[in-house]
């Protein structure tokens, strides 16, 4: 569902920005185009199945050990 | 003093209700299960164990927040700890805000590509329902409680119908032998309850700045979780005595499952599309929360002074990141019922404690 973003993307670049560029708000504009740029490139990577990072594995791999111990006192 | 990002104001009922929403959003369809995946017939008995240990989870929450009745979570985090560490853990409870938004969705991707409608992909389930949360974010806090005014008495309405409907399907063998399964596995159970609504009620610890006298809060945070609380037990209680116990746990959402049972006479049956419009109005105010906390706490974590130009951005990220969460519905229901009651422990319990304990420490409150 590339094309979603693209367009949802497209009204921010082009109606969104250029009220915060004539603003000033220069800090929000970049941090709302470094997200914009992440958010797409992970979509890209998403609607060509590249395999992307899960960040629950991650969860899970620290929390794993601590959930063992506890669940199994309990059982 | 940091900037305020966000103008508008609620009251205290509007407060309580929407921690009733809360509350009751993607828990009404997914606990029941797990509530009786371990403690079996007493599922009940965990619910209620559960929902008095959230009592105690929003006291907690209660004596933070009114300790900083002018900031919101992000930034007392960073008054309290100092600079840096306040942004590691302010950041930390935004990647926590976002991360529930995007399984809150997934929740409502795989409800309705399972039940409701399977051929449709699932990306655009959840792109029309991140849009509806993109507008309510948008349009800000005060319009997100007033609507929560207007959908309350649906949610009500739909909930009786429910519940009064499955009176005569009820059979009371059912819950029998009581406490067969014993004290560790009733507690085993309560973790799901407390873990899904209660240690997430974070969430409104970022509300926390733009209620009116939010030195009051505490009895509407509580009056909200109670309520919840309450609907979840009864639910929870109708699957046991009208599904049995064994049907509720295999079920990924048996409360959807327990509607269809509704027939009165030969003429009223099938009416279980009622408990999808109380899960989609719950768990649309729920989303909303999520995100909008998250959006604020990212505003106020970089000091900018609106949200706004975020929302789209983490929209889209929003979209992507519930697709890859949960490669199936085994690793969603291994994930919730093993992993998230700890992850949330971290940010529901140890980190409040924490910044609870500092603060005391530093004395440096209001």
């Amino acid at each position: 569902m590339l094309w979603i973003s693209l367009i949802a993307a497209a009204c921010v670049v082009r109606y969104q920005y250029p009220k915060l560029k004539r603003r000033k708000q220069l800090k929000e504009l970049w941090l709302s185009a470094s997200i914009l740029v992440f958010a797409l490139g992970l979509s890209v990577a998403q609607s060509f199945h590249a395999p992307i990072p899960n960040p629950l594995d991650w969860i899970t791999a620290i929390y794993k050990p601590m959930s063992k111990v506890v669940l199994s006192a309990l059982s | 003093m940091q900037p305020m990002i966000e103008k508008g104001k609620i009251n205290r009922r509007q407060f309580a209700i929407l921690t009733m929403l809360f509350s009751l959003g993607s828990t009404i369809l997914i606990v029941p299960s797990a509530l009786t995946a371990v403690s079996k017939q007493d599922g009940w008995i965990s619910a209620i164990v559960g929902v008095l240990l959230g009592m105690l989870l929003i006291g907690l929450y209660t004596v933070l927040g009114s300790r900083y009745p002018k900031q919101s979570l992000v930034q007392y985090s960073e008054t309290i700890l100092g600079a840096w560490l306040g942004k590691i853990v302010a950041l930390l409870f935004f990647s926590f805000f976002f991360l529930l938004s995007s399984l809150v969705l997934r929740n409502v991707g795989d409800f309705i590509t399972t039940i409701v409608m399977p051929e449709t992909p699932i990306q655009i389930v959840h792109w029309i329902f991140v849009f509806a949360v993109l507008m309510a974010v948008s349009l800000g806090l005060e319009v997100i409680a007033r609507s929560s005014e207007i959908f309350l008495p649906w949610v009500v309405f739909l909930l009786l119908i429910l519940i009064v409907f499955l009176v005569p399907q009820i059979q009371f063998d059912r819950i029998q032998p009581v406490f067969e399964s014993g004290t560790k596995a009733i507690l085993h159970s309560s973790l799901s309850i407390i873990s899904i609504p209660y240690l997430e009620l974070t969430v409104f610890l970022m509300l926390y700045p733009y209620v009116n006298h939010p030195e009051k809060i505490g009895s509407a945070y509580l009056k909200g979780g109670v309520l919840g609380g309450l609907v979840i037990i009864i639910v929870t209680m109708l699957c046991v005595f009208v599904l049995g116990w064994d049907f509720t746990s295999r079920h990924t959402f048996p409360s959807y499952t327990l509607a269809k049972k509704i027939q009165v006479g030969e003429f009223l049956q099938r009416i279980e599309v009622l408990v999808a419009v109380i899960w989609f109005l719950t768990i649309f105010f729920k989303l909303a929360l999520c995100f909008y906390a998250a959006m604020l706490g990212l505003a106020q974590l970089f000091r900018l002074s609106s949200y706004r130009p975020l929302i789209v951005p983490c929209g889209i990220l929003l979209a992507v990141l519930s697709i890859i969460v949960y490669p199936n519905i085994v690793y969603f229901r291994v994930f919730a019922s093993e992993i998230w009651p700890f992850y949330s422990l971290t940010f529901g319990f140890f980190f409040p404690v924490l910044l609870l304990v500092v603060s005391l420490f530093r004395g440096t409150a209001k």
